[in-house]
């Protein structure tokens, strides 16, 4: 049987920044995974996009894995940071680009 | 889906007796909304930790009623 909760585990700890998203980083389907992707982009950041719109299953999962009711979703090494809103509110603070670079990842 | 703003706002009001809250109707189809929360309770907490909050606290609405919020919170 699949372990959703394992393999979530393991994309958020094996990938430093992770969004899952609907759609791709190059096609995004819905305009809060987009306002991310633009975000990232932004900054330069090299991302594991996961469309769960493939994958009915996962996106079930993730949302019980991170207790968080909406897509779309970031991990920073393992770590979740929040979704559209959060993320956005944290670019224009300049919170998240410190915290990239406090990862090393920019 | 859809629930009028008036109906929203009183929600949250009732959620959060205390904050001082914004209900904006971003698009004019009583689907997407803007919602502004500013409440005591927030302070010391996480982003995350503060909109769970209101997740759980409008859990019915958005589950049932809403197709998308923007959420804001501020202590």
């Amino acid at each position: 049987m699949r372990d959703i909760n394992l393999e979530i585990d393991n994309i958020v700890k094996n990938n430093p920044v992770t969004l899952f998203m609907k759609g791709t980083k190059d096609f995004p389907q819905c305009g809060f995974s987009a306002v991310v992707v633009q975000i990232l982009k932004n900054l330069n950041v090299d991302f594991f996009d996961i469309n769960i719109l493939s994958d009915p299953e996962l996106r079930q999962g993730i949302k019980e894995y991170s207790d968080w009711p909406t897509i779309p979703q970031l991990y920073i090494n393992g770590e979740f940071v929040g979704g559209c809103d959060i993320v956005k509110e944290m670019f224009q603070s300049q919170e998240l680009q410190n915290l990239l670079k406090e990862k090393n990842i920019i | 889906m859809a629930i009028e703003q008036k109906i929203l706002f009183n929600i949250i009001q009732e959620k959060f007796p205390d904050a001082i809250i914004k209900v904006v109707d971003t698009v004019g189809d009583m689907d997407h909304y803007l919602i502004e929360i500013k409440d005591k309770q927030f302070a010391n907490l996480s982003k995350i930790q503060q909109h769970k909050i209101v997740h759980k606290a409008l859990e019915l609405v958005l589950n049932k009623n809403l197709h998308a919020i923007e959420l804001k919170t501020s202590f």
